[in-house]
C-alpha cells in the first residue's frame, strides 16, 4: 500500500509518498517520491500542490494513496489529510527509517528548532520546542549570509580554514546583524565573524539540549543539517558523532507517511 | 477596553442572573489575589468582585518595567480605565509585584482608595494570630469605607455564604473533571471567572439550578474513571498561576484533553478548603474568633507557590497525582512570576523521579499563540 | 599591571579551569594563610580596600574549610544572630557577584538554565543557583533567608535545601509589611524560635553572654559606618577604586564581628585624611601618587547610585569621573536602623529588619533617597534597572517622578549586573553622557 506525510511548515512544505508492506506496515517501506516546494501564502495550497507532485513524480494517482497524514505548522487546515500528527511525533518515526536506536533528535529548520528525546524504538518521550525566537534557526544563518554576502553553502568550507573566531554577544538575530555589519565596518576578518556566528546558533541548540539532557545516538534533522560547519560546531560543542538522514529536510513528512495507517 | 468577563458565551443562558450583577456598579470591592478573604469585604456590605486583567497593556505600559507581571500589568490598565467605578481595591502582600502594584495605585489613582493586606509566608500560630490582626485592620478600612460596623452576625452569614459557593464550585469541578464531555473546559473555567465577579447568592442559585441539570445528565454516562485508563484519553493535571486564556480552554476541549485536576489561582486555589466552624457557638460569639477561624482557612488552603514550604506544595501535587491517577502534568506559567516558575526546577526533579511526564508552557497574557501552544500540548498527549 | 592584579588575574584563570570546589577551598587556603593574606594586604594603597578583601577572603575561607558550621544567608538578614550562634555566613547572592568578576559568570549561568531556572531571573539568583548546581559552593548546615527584599531568595533557597537534602534546615522569616509594635513582637518571635532551633539542632544551648557581646561589636561597627557616611557627605575625592558598592558583604555578613569594626574604622580614617586633603588644610605626607586632586572640585556635579553596579569589568564609573561627575553615596550604604539594645537583642534585629528601606511600601525607600538627597546635595540619581529586580525596578516611575518634583534628575541604567551579554556598553555610555548632558545644562 501507498501512504503519504505531508509536513507544512511556514518557510517549505514537503510531501512524502512511501511504498508499504500490507502485511507488516510497520516494516521499513520504501520512498516511492518526495518534493519540497516552498509554502509561500497559503498552507492549504502549498499541501495540495506538494501532494499533487509527488504523486505525479511517482507516476501514480491521487486515489492510489491510501492514508494521508499531515504534519507541521500548517497541518490543521488540511481537509484531505486523513488525521493531523504533531512534527514531534513525525520527526520521532522518521528518524527510525534510517538509524535504528536513536536517543535524541535535533531539528533545527527554517524558522524553529526543536530537540526530542526518544526511547529507542523511536517514540517521543519528552521534547523542547523554539518557535518564538529567530536565533537558533535557520533564519539567523540566513539573515547573517545577507549581511556578510556570502552564500550560505560557503559556510562549511570557511568554517574549517580558520581557528579563530570572533564572539557575538548580541543574543537577538536583529542585534546580532547590527553587531555583524559593525564588525564588517571594522575590517574584522569575515571568516572569524561566521565562526562566531555559527557558534551563535549552536550556543542556542547546545542549551536546549542541555534542559532535556542527551543521550546517544544523536540524530540531526532539518534544512540546517546541511550546513557542514553547523554540524561540525555542534558535533564539538556536543561531544556527539550527529547521525544525519540523507534527506534530511523530508524526515518530518517521511515520519508522517509511516503513521499514516 | 473589555468589559469583566466579556468573553462568556456559552454558559450565558443558565448564569445570565448573576451576569447582569457584573454590571452594577455600587459598592465594588476590588481584588487580586486568593489571600484576599471576600468574606469579610461581603461582611462589610460590598460585593466583592476579582480584577481579572483582561485588558491590553496601553496606558500602563509606562509605570512599570517591561519584565513585570503581566497579569497586575493588566489590572492596572483596568483600573486606569476604570473599570467597575470600584470603591476600592485591596492588595496583598503575596508578591514582590504586587507590592509594587499597590504602590502605583496608590500613588497614581489615590482618588480610589487602596488597602495592602499583609499575608504571611509561613503557616505557624504566631503567623495565624499576625494575619488575623491583619484581617481585623482590613475590617475595619472597610468599615470606614461604608461608614457602617461589621456586625457579627453579618459575618458568620457572609462566611457560610462563600463557603456554600466554594462548596458548590467543588461539586462543579468533580462533575468536570469525572465526567467526559459533561461540562466543556471552557465552560467551567467560565463559570469559576463568573464566581469570581458576580454577587455571590445570586451566583449560588445560578449555579444550583445548573449543577441540578447536569447531575440529571451525569446518569447517563460512563464515569471517566479514576480507577482505569482503558479506552479514555489520559488524565492530566494542570498547575500554574493565574490562567485566564479562552482559547487555551477552547484547545483543550478540541484536543480532546481530559483535564482531571486544576491547581491554578483562578481555580481550586481559590475555592477549596472552607472556613470552619470552631463548634461552641457561645464561646465564639466575637468578630476576632470568627476572624481568626477565617485567618486559618486562606493560610491552610491549597497554596501558592509563594509561600515558604514548598516541600508542602511538593506534597499537594504528589497527593492530587496519586489519588486522580494523573498519567501527565502541564505546567503553566504567565511570564516573569519567580514565585510559579521557581518552582518547576523542583517539580520537574520530582515528577521525573517518579515517572510522571510534565510539560512546561511558559504563556503570553492576553497574547496567546493558539498554534504554537497547541502543537506542545498535542505533541505531550501523543507521548503519553 | 600592579602585583595584586596579577595574583588576581592568575586565581582568576586558575579558578576557570579548575572549576570545583576542592580548588576553591585550596586556593582559599593558600591565600588565606599567614603569611600569604597580610602580605596580599600590604598590596593594597588604600586601607579600606585592604581590610575589605582580608576580611573578605577570611570568612570566605572559613565558609570553605569544613571546620566550622556553613550557614547560607539572604543578604538582609540580621547576621548578628549567626555570629551569635558560632554559625559561618556564606551568602550565594553576594558570591554571585564573584562568579562575574572571576569570569565564570558564564557557566553558572547555563548550568541554570540547563537546570530549568527561568532565564527571566535576576542573575544574582541565578548565577548563585548555577554554582550550588555545579557543586561550586561550601556545603551548608543551614539555610536562612527572608522575605525581605525579594521573593526569589526564598525558593533558590528552599530548592537548595532540597538538593543538599537538609529541608528540615530550611529556615524563612517573614518579615511583616509595617512596622508597628505587634510587628515587631512577631518577627522577634520568629528570631527567638529560630535561635532556639538551630541552637538546639547543634546540640548546644543560645549563649546570652555571645549574643550581648555580637550586639555591642555590632553597635560599635554601626557607629563607625555612620561616621564614615557623615564624611562622605562632603567628600569628593576618593582613594583610587574606591566603591562604596563593593562593600556589601562586609555591611552585612560581617555586622557584629570585630573585623566589622576594622574595616569601618580604618576607611573612616582614611577618608578623614582625604577630606582634609580635599580641604587644603594637610601636611599630610601620606598624600601620595594616587590621590589626585580635581582643580574644579567645586564644580563636581554629585550622584546618588540606587540599588547595585556591574560586578564584571565596565566603565561606568570612570565615565562618571572624567567628566567630573562623583558618586558621594549610595542607598546600599545608608545606615538604616537605630542602636540594639544588648538586654532586647531578638527585638532590636526585629527592629533592625523592619527598619529597612527596602521592606513595605515604597514610600518607605523613596523618604530614604530624598532624605539621602538632601544630605549629600544630589544633583543628580542613577537607579541601576538590574534585569529580573522587579521590587526594584517597579518602584522606578514612582522614583523618578517623585525626584522629579523635588528638582533632581533621574536616570534609570538598564543593564546587568552579573551578565555582560545581556547589557549593551554602547547603550549604556550614551544614556550616561545623555544624562550628564541634562544635569550639566540645567545648572548652566
Amino acid at each position: 500500500m501507498y501512504t503519504c506525510g505531508i509536513d507544512v511548515g511556514s518557510v517549505s512544505t514537503e510531501a512524502v509518498i512511501l511504498s508499504r508492506d500490507n502485511e507488516n506496515p510497520d516494516a521499513k517501506g520504501r520512498i516511492v517520491s518526495y518534493v519540497i516546494i516552498p509554502t509561500g501564502a497559503s498552507s492549504k495550497d502549498a499541501a495540495l500542490k506538494a501532494f499533487e507532485e509527488a504523486c505525479l513524480k511517482a507516476s501514480m494517482s491521487k486515489e492510489d494513496v491510501s492514508s494521508i497524514v499531515a504534519t507541521g505548522y500548517g497541518r490543521i487546515n488540511i481537509p484531505f489529510a486523513n488525521k493531523n500528527i504533531t512534527e514531534i511525533s513525525c520527526h520521532a518515526r522518521g528518524v527510525l527509517n534510517y538509524f535504528t536506536a536513536v536517543k535524541t533528535v535535533i531539528d533545527i529548520g527554517g524558522q524553529d528548532s526543536k530537540v526530542i528525546k526518544l526511547d529507542g524504538s523511536g517514540n517521543p518521550v519528552d521534547f523542547l520546542m523554539n518557535d518564538k525566537c529567530a536565533a537558533g534557526t535557520g533564519r539567523f544563518l540566513e539573515v547573517m549570509a545577507r549581511a556578510l554576502e556570502i552564500k550560505l553553502e560557503h559556510f562549511g568550507e570557511i568554517f574549517a580554514k580558520t581557528n579563530e573566531k570572533v564572539d557575538i554577544s548580541s543574543t537577538c538575530t536583529v542585534f546580532a546583524e547590527s553587531e555583524v555589519v559593525s564588525l564588517i565596518g571594522q575590517g574584522i576578518d569575515k571568516n572569524k565573524i561566521i565562526r562566531g556566528l555559527v557558534y551563535s546558533i549552536v550556543n542556542k541548540v547546545v542549551s536546549m539540549v542541555e534542559r532535556i539532557g542527551l543521550e546517544e545516538p544523536v540524530c540531526m534533522t532539518g534544512g540546517v543539517a546541511k550546513n557542514l560547519a553547523v554540524v561540525k560546531a555542534l558535533e564539538e560543542k556536543l561531544g556527539v558523532k550527529l547521525n544525519i538522514p540523507e534527506e534530511p529536510e523530508i524526515t518530518g513528512a517521511l515520519g508522517a507517511a509511516y503513521l499514516a495507517k | 477596553m473589555t468589559e469583566p468577563g466579556g468573553q462568556i458565551r456559552n454558559i450565558s443562558n443558565h448564569f445570565s442572573n448573576s451576569f447582569k450583577t457584573t454590571k452594577d456598579e455600587r459598592f465594588r470591592i476590588g481584588w487580586l489575589c486568593t489571600y484576599t478573604p471576600e468574606e469579610i469585604i461581603l461582611s462589610a456590605g460590598f460585593t466583592p468582585t476579582r480584577i481579572l486583567g483582561e485588558d491590553r497593556v496601553n496606558k500602563a505600559e509606562g509605570y512599570f518595567p517591561i519584565n513585570f507581571c503581566p497579569y497586575l500589568k493588566s489590572s492596572w490598565e483596568s483600573i486606569l480605565n476604570d473599570i467597575n467605578k470600584l470603591s476600592a481595591i485591596v492588595f496583598a502582600n503575596s508578591c514582590d509585584g504586587m507590592r509594587r502594584a499597590y504602590d502605583i495605585c496608590k500613588n497614581y489613582k489615590p482618588q480610589t482608595p487602596s488597602f495592602m493586606l499583609d499575608v504571611p509566608k509561613i503557616n505557624t500560630g504566631a503567623s495565624l494570630a499576625h494575619f488575623s490582626n491583619n484581617l481585623s485592620e482590613l475590617a475595619g478600612f472597610l468599615e470606614e469605607l461604608k461608614k457602617s460596623k461589621i456586625e457579627f452576625v453579618t459575618l458568620k452569614k457572609s462566611i457560610e455564604l462563600v463557603n456554600k459557593k466554594r462548596t458548590l464550585l467543588k461539586k462543579l469541578n468533580y462533575y468536570y473533571s469525572e465526567f467526559d464531555g459533561l461540562v466543556d473546559d471552557p465552560d467551567f473555567f467560565d463559570i469559576l471567572k463568573l464566581s469570581m465577579i458576580s454577587e455571590p447568592e445570586i451566583f449560588i442559585q445560578d449555579l444550583c439550578a445548573y449543577l441540578e441539570k447536569i447531575a440529571e445528565e451525569s446518569a447517563t454516562i460512563e464515569i471517566a474513571g479514576a480507577g482505569e485508563n482503558n479506552g479514555f484519553p489520559p488524565r492530566i493535571m494542570i498547575i500554574g498561576n493565574f490562567i485566564n486564556e479562552s482559547k487555551l480552554w477552547e484547545s483543550f476541549k478540541e484536543l480532546n484533553c481530559k483535564i482531571a485536576v486544576t491547581d491554578l489561582c483562578n481555580s481550586s486555589r481559590y475555592y477549596e478548603g472552607l472556613v470552619e466552624d470552631k463548634g461552641n457557638a457561645s464561646k465564639n460569639n466575637t468578630i476576632e474568633n470568627l476572624l481568626v477561624t477565617v485567618a486559618a482557612r486562606y493560610l491552610n488552603k491549597p497554596q501558592c507557590m509563594r509561600m515558604a514550604n514548598l516541600g508542602i506544595k511538593l506534597k499537594e501535587v504528589q497527593e492530587n497525582i496519586t489519588n486522580n491517577n494523573i498519567k501527565g502534568v502541564i505546567f503553566f506559567s504567565m511570564k516573569f512570576c519567580d514565585n510559579t516558575l521557581l518552582f518547576y526546577p523542583l517539580l520537574r526533579q520530582h515528577l521525573g523521579e517518579t515517572g510522571v511526564q510534565s510539560l512546561f508552557l511558559e504563556i503570553e497574557h492576553n497574547n496567546f499563540s493558539e498554534g504554537q501552544v497547541k502543537t506542545r500540548i498535542q505533541a505531550f498527549l501523543e507521548i503519553l | 599591571m600592579g602585583f595584586a592584579e596579577n595574583i588576581k588575574e592568575t586565581i582568576k584563570i586558575q579558578i576557570q579551569k579548575n572549576l570545583n570546589r576542592d580548588y576553591i577551598e585550596k586556593i582559599l587556603g593558600i591565600v588565606g594563610s599567614w603569611p600569604v593574606l597580610p602580605v596580599y594586604g600590604m598590596t593594597f594603597a588604600s586601607k579600606s580596600d585592604k581590610y575589605l578583601n582580608i576580611a573578605t577572603i577570611k570568612v570566605i575561607k572559613k565558609a570553605y574549610c569544613k571546620k566550622y558550621p556553613v550557614a547560607y544567608g539572604s543578604i538582609f538578614l540580621p547576621y548578628e544572630l549567626l555570629h551569635s550562634l558560632d554559625l559561618v555566613p556564606f551568602l550565594p547572592e553576594v558570591m554571585a557577584g564573584f562568579t562575574a568578576g572571576i569570569g565564570i559568570a558564564d557557566k553558572t549561568l547555563k548550568e541554570a538554565s540547563a537546570r530549568w531556572y527561568t532565564p527571566d531571573l535576576c542573575t544574582f539568583h541565578r548565577s548563585a543557583s548555577g554554582a550550588v548546581e555545579l557543586n561550586l559552593f561550601p556545603l551548608p548546615q543551614f539555610l536562612i533567608c527572608s522575605s525581605l527584599a525579594c521573593d526569589a531568595a526564598q525558593k533558590t533557597f528552599y530548592i537548595d535545601a532540597k538538593k543538599y537534602n537538609i529541608e528540615d534546615n530550611f529556615y524563612l522569616i517573614d518579615v511583616p509589611y509595617k512596622k508597628t509594635t505587634d510587628s515587631i513582637k512577631y518577627l522577634a518571635s520568629q528570631l527567638e524560635d529560630i535561635s532556639a532551633s538551630i541552637s538546639k539542632k547543634m546540640g548546644k544551648k543560645v549563649d546570652i553572654g555571645k549574643f550581648k557581646n555580637t550586639i555591642r561589636l555590632s553597635n560599635e561597627f554601626r557607629y563607625w559606618a555612620a561616621k564614615v557616611n557623615d564624611i562622605r557627605k562632603e567628600l569628593l575625592i576618593y582613594p583610587k577604586n574606591f566603591n562604596g558598592l563593593s562593600f556589601i558583604l562586609p555591611f552585612h555578613a560581617l555586622a557584629g564581628t570585630k573585623d566589622a569594626v576594622v574595616i569601618y574604622k580604618n576607611i573612616y580614617f582614611e577618608l578623614k585624611d582625604f577630606l582634609e586633603i580635599q580641604k587644603g588644610s594637610s601636611g599630610n605626607k601620606k598624600s601620595g601618587s594616587n590621590i589626585k586632586i580635581k582643580q574644579d572640585i567645586g564644580k563636581t556635579k554629585r550622584i546618588l547610585w540606587l540599588h547595585l553596579k556591574p560586578y564584571y569589568k565596565n566603565n561606568i564609573f570612570e565615565i562618571l569621573e572624567s567628566n567630573n561627575y562623583r558618586v558621594v553615596f549610595e542607598e546600599i550604604s545608608q545606615v538604616y536602623w537605630p542602636e540594639l539594645d544588648e538586654e532586647k537583642p531578638f527585638e532590636s534585629l526585629a527592629l533592625k529588619m523592619l527598619s529597612h528601606p527596602l521592606n513595605g511600601s515604597v514610600e518607605n525607600r523613596m523618604a530614604a533617597i530624598l532624605e539621602m538627597v538632601r544630605n549629600y546635595r544630589i544633583d543628580g540619581v542613577i537607579l541601576f534597572s538590574h534585569w529580573g529586580c522587579r521590587h526594584s525596578n517597579g518602584s522606578a516611575r514612582i522614583i523618578k517622578d517623585t525626584l522629579k518634583n523635588n528638582n533632581v534628575s533621574t536616570l534609570i541604567l538598564d543593564g546587568d549586573c552579573l551578565n555582560k551579554n545581556n547589557s549593551s556598553e554602547g547603550q549604556i555610555l550614551t544614556r550616561l553622557q545623555g544624562f550628564m548632558e541634562i544635569i550639566n545644562s540645567k545648572q548652566s
